[in-house]
């Protein structure tokens, strides 16, 4: 602006200095000059639109100012230039103050919308946070959901290890053991450091280890279980037929079971139980109604006196008899079979009295599965 | 004053320039006066010296008018008054200038301050709803 104004004074005392060579009016003076290039700069018009009344005092001043200095009057010259200058200044002063009034409005405008802003971006800022917030709680919870899941799957792997161990797996089947263990604590390890996406892989290789251990313990360890429980149900009757539960018979645990002899049962050469003895057999059926897991072979005995075919068929009527009275007791016919071996199994020398009576048997025997 | 005649009338006018002259000196010792006070209130006013040239000015402006007073040369001293009073208003409005600008600046400041902080903060809001948004996107690992 100042060099503008530089220029257009330039300028218009060349002008001047032009007219006076060339015989025109006088030459204006440096005020008159500043006062005229002020009145023609870019703000002028906008001066001049907000404070006519300033402006035209300014001009009539400067009329009065032009007048003199034509009068050849250089101090009333100088005074009205002044007095013009003055109050275009004072207009123009003005102008600038009222831009910058403007400018101050449009500021607190500004300041009141940022405020606003500030406000409603505050209320987003702690929605935003408390959002951010709420997703890393869900995201710990998820994250935690499935560790837990992964810790429950891996917790499977290590119960079914356990089991197997229990089922004597390292009797059993310790390759297989060993390879499960391995697997185990690799995936067990991986988990523990962080490393979720390796423990998931090696949780599966573990399960299957883990499975191929089951089953090559399992059945084993069944099987086995099987023969100590029968074991134990035969030590059981064994027990309760040494205490006399079945009068006259003994009991003894053989390699097809337990077989429990009867003697005294039938009268000579006959095939229906003697009235005295239905108490043992009756104890028979409760023995066999209780001990209902085994099946039940009845095999009739005789001595060596008599044909061969009768003592057979004696032998065999007297083991049905017995299974018929067993029935008639209550127990299930499927279970049971009956046979007559004649004398074809003594168990004592025939050629004594005590041995035959020893012969002359029913053996009921509770087989083993 | 029909009473009176052509040449009473006469003494009288001079009678009443003669009361009226002092006053005249008078009012305009109060107005140099009022302006050299005025002039000080503005050198108080300017603080940031926009206008010393001009209340220079003011000042000499004054100092010839009690010049003229005092040698009694009433065209002059009126003139310079003129001067004084036109270089008052000048002074005055160009203090107002400076005034209201240094409010604009200040509000300027204001506005912009408010405008950067509510630019960091909806850099912030961003932010946080970029992790949001990451977070739900990536779900659990």
């Amino acid at each position: 602006m100042k060099f503008q104004r530089s220029l257009t004074t330039l300028l218009a005392a060349a002008l001047a200095l032009g007219l006076a060579a060339c015989g025109g009016p006088p030459v204006k003076t440096q005020a008159m000059n500043e006062y005229e290039a002020m009145r023609i700069d870019l703000y002028a018009q906008t001066v001049e639109e907000r404070f006519p009344e300033l402006a035209h005092e300014a001009k009539a001043a400067y009329r009065k100012a032009e007048e003199a200095h034509d009068d050849d009057e250089p101090e009333l010259a100088l005074h009205y230039t002044r007095i013009a200058t003055f109050k275009w200044r004072t207009a123009a002063a003005k102008s600038r103050a009222q831009d910058a009034a403007d400018a101050t409005l449009s500021a607190e405008n500004r300041v009141k919308i940022a405020e606003d802003e500030l406000k409603d971006a505050t209320r987003r800022k702690q929605s935003a946070h408390d959002a951010l917030a709420q997703a890393q709680k869900i995201k710990a919870l998820e994250g935690q959901m499935v560790r837990d899941e992964k810790a429950k799957r891996l917790g499977g792997v290590a119960a079914k290890v356990r089991d197997a161990v229990g089922m004597e797996a390292a009797r059993h089947a310790p390759n297989e053991l060993a390879k499960a263990e391995v697997s185990l604590k690799a995936a067990q390890d991986a988990f523990a450091s962080g490393k979720l996406k390796d423990a998931d892989k090696l949780t599966d290789t573990a399960n299957v280890d883990a499975d191929v251990l089951i089953a090559a313990v399992k059945p084993k360890y069944d099987a086995e279980k099987r023969e100590r429980d029968l074991d134990a149900r035969l030590r059981a009757l064994l027990e309760k037929t040494d205490k006399g539960v079945v009068p006259g018979a003994k009991g003894k645990i053989i390699q097809r079971g337990f077989v429990l002899t009867l003697r005294g049962t039938f009268a000579p050469a006959k095939a229906e139980i003697a009235a005295d003895q239905t108490f043992s057999v009756d104890r028979v059926a409760d023995l066999a109604k209780e001990f209902s897991e085994f099946k039940l072979a009845i095999e009739g005995h005789t001595d060596n006196q008599g044909r061969k075919d009768a003592n057979l068929t004696t032998s065999q009527n007297r083991a049905q008899a017995v299974l018929s009275y067993l029935a008639a007791k209550g127990v299930d016919v499927s279970r049971m079979s009956a046979l007559g071996k004649g004398d074809t199994e003594p168990v004592a020398d025939n050629r004594t009295k005590a041995g035959r009576e020893q012969n002359r048997r029913v053996d009921v025997v509770f087989l083993r599965p | 004053m029909p009473a009176l005649s052509r040449m009473s009338r006469g003494a009288l006018a001079a009678v009443v320039l003669c009361i009226s002259l002092p006053a005249f000196g008078a009012s305009k010792q109060e107005t140099i006066n009022q302006f050299t006070v005025k002039a000080e209130e503005f050198t108080a006013r300017d603080t940031t010296k926009a206008v010393t040239a001009e209340i220079g000015l003011l000042k000499a402006f004054l100092a010839e008018a009690q010049n003229y007073l005092a040698q009694d040369e009433p065209e002059d001293l009126d003139l310079a008054l003129a001067r004084v009073r036109t270089a008052a208003d000048l002074i005055d409005a160009e203090l107002g200038r400076v005034e209201a600008e240094t409010v604009a600046t200040a509000a300027e400041a204001r506005a912009l301050a408010k405008e950067a902080e509510l630019g960091k903060l909806n850099t912030e809001i961003k932010a946080l709803e970029k992790e949001r948004a990451a977070i739900e996107a990536g779900g659990a690992h």
